[in-house]
């Protein structure tokens, strides 16, 4: 009668995809299973999509002119009505269109796709389960103890170490980092600005839509970063209201949002 | 430039892994490294060599030296505050969702292999390197290490890996047998645009050194994918360069 995890990780936009599901004895095997190949599934689909790399995704041709937006499918609308609206919500930093002056969305769909997986996964009848593309997770419920789902921060200095533990339920954790592939990201109103002093900065959120774009944001900010999240902790946004951060700068050093700390109490 | 170092030492262990995975010797090569060549060298990307590599983890915990706490006050800040928008991100996630059984691809789930250990000043780190690697031709990776597993001399250039969010490419430089220089001739730039941030007051942030967690997890959160892009890259640069 006890719980158990069923764990699956499969490859799937060049990143590995991990999704585990707790179950007593409430489903069978197929329904469990079925619900597993529907999740890896949609991500295959959210792929061949929005991939920019792929030239007969439904994105590639929106940007050779071959497809009008407004002749695109409902996703690829939605996708792009949530980018205006976090690019309002960002002061305009965050914008899918690049510097070539082409749509790419991958920033906001990473998220949105795990979002809807561990909806999907949930309404399938499974409330307790994690969700994760490339280090970015949501996860629902509780894990096979009874207790919420406990989620390492990575050692930016050492991939096999965690620095943090926290445990989280029903929440999102995003983590932005340069970590290994050196200084990539710019502030455009200072070109010479250099903002690889912060190594990584993980965000924990209501879900992981909000907190990966929250942590994508907040990262190019650099110093500023863990401010802008402290202060949108309490703004007028809602779903801000529940932001916290954890950044690590190049000395190894941390710094954490108010009410950061309160997550990483041990089995709460 | 200790960050520079920092990120540079880190690049070298990886450097080392990548090669000892590649490679599957048992005779370390002994690479010295000159941190302070800054060798300009911007060859044209060339698809070249898939390595040979595993996934592999590291069985054994290091437990990093972290550096002392440093009592950090950040200074006031200026905070985005007006933001609008309704939240539908989650409502609609199967509107046209039709789905697809003709792909499902390569089921990978953690392979630990144990890898060989690496004697640097820096901690062990580990190469995550996804098995079904989504690099064209594979070309015959040099098989001769020789006894020294020393590098030629010259510029290596590594394959594109696809990270997903962009491609990642880099090319290594090779001078008196050694490892002196790794270049990113390609790495993924989306995440690029203007930030406004406006005044306001802020608390001061709690700092802390950070330190290693021995608690078992049910998952990690971390960036990911271009390391993994990297590294791919890099075994396929160093697999170029070996003796």
């Amino acid at each position: 009668m006890s719980k158990q995890i069923f764990k699956e990780t499969r490859i799937i936009m060049g990143m590995p995809v991990t999704i585990q599901i707790v179950d007593g004895s409430l489903h069978s095997d197929r329904a469990r299973l079925g619900v597993m190949e529907r999740a890896f599934e949609y991500f295959l689909y959210v792929d061949q999509k929005f991939s920019t790399y792929k030239a007969d995704s439904e994105i590639s041709k929106i940007n050779s002119g071959e497809l009008q937006l407004a002749d695109a499918s409902e996703d690829m609308r939605i996708v792009f009505k949530l980018a205006e609206q976090t690019k309002n919500e960002t002061n305009g930093y965050f914008d899918i269109v690049d510097r070539a002056g082409k749509y790419d969305p991958s920033g906001i769909v990473k998220g949105w796709a795990i979002n809807n997986v561990a909806r999907l996964i949930h309404d399938a009848g499974f409330p307790d389960h994690y969700v994760e593309a490339g280090g970015d997770i949501q996860v629902g419920g509780l894990n096979d103890a009874d207790l919420k789902w406990s989620i390492g921060i990575k050692n930016p200095f050492n991939q096999t170490e965690n620095v943090k533990v926290v445990r989280l339920s029903d929440q999102g954790i995003a983590t932005s980092g340069t970590y290994i592939r050196g200084q990539h990201i710019y502030d455009p109103h200072d070109r010479n600005a250099k903002f690889d002093d912060i190594i990584s900065l993980t965000v924990i959120g209501p879900s992981i839509y909000v907190a990966d774009l929250f942590a994508t944001t907040a990262f190019a900010m650099g110093r500023k970063g863990i401010e802008y999240i402290e202060g949108s902790r309490n703004s007028d946004v809602a779903e801000c209201d529940q932001l916290e951060a954890y950044m690590i700068d190049s000395r190894g050093v941390a710094t954490m949002t108010s009410g950061f700390e309160k997550y990483t109490c041990p089995d709460s | 430039m200790k960050k520079f170092f920092l990120s540079f030492g880190l690049i070298v262990t990886f450097a080392f892994y990548a090669l000892l995975n590649s490679k599957q010797t048992s005779a370390s090569p002994t690479v010295a490294i000159s941190g302070t060549t800054p060798v300009s060298t911007t060859t044209p990307p060339v698809t070249t060599v898939a390595p040979k590599t595993t996934v592999t983890k590291t069985p054994a915990k290091t437990v990093k030296k972290t550096p002392a706490a440093a009592t950090t006050t950040t200074p006031p800040a200026r905070v985005v505050r007006e933001s609008e928008g309704d939240d539908e991100y989650g409502d609609e996630y199967d509107d046209d969702y039709v789905p697809t059984r003709t792909t499902t691809p390569a089921v990978t789930t953690t392979t630990t292999t144990p890898a060989p250990v690496v004697k640097t000043p820096t901690p062990t780190p580990i190469i995550p390197v996804p098995t079904p690697a989504p690099v064209p031709t594979p070309a015959p990776v040099p098989t001769a290490i020789a006894n020294t597993g020393k590098f030629k001399n010259g510029t290596f250039t590594g394959s594109v890996v696809d990270a997903y969010y962009g491609n990642v490419q880099v090319s290594v430089t090779v001078q008196g047998g050694a490892l002196t220089d790794v270049q990113f001739l390609q790495y993924p730039n989306d995440r690029s645009n203007s930030v406004r941030i406006n005044t306001r007051a802020m608390p001061i942030l709690r700092s802390e050194a950070i330190q290693a967690q021995s608690a078992t997890v049910n998952g990690v959160s971390g960036a990911t994918a271009t390391s993994d892009a990297f590294v791919r890259s890099l075994g396929a640069a160093l697999a170029l360069a070996a003796n």
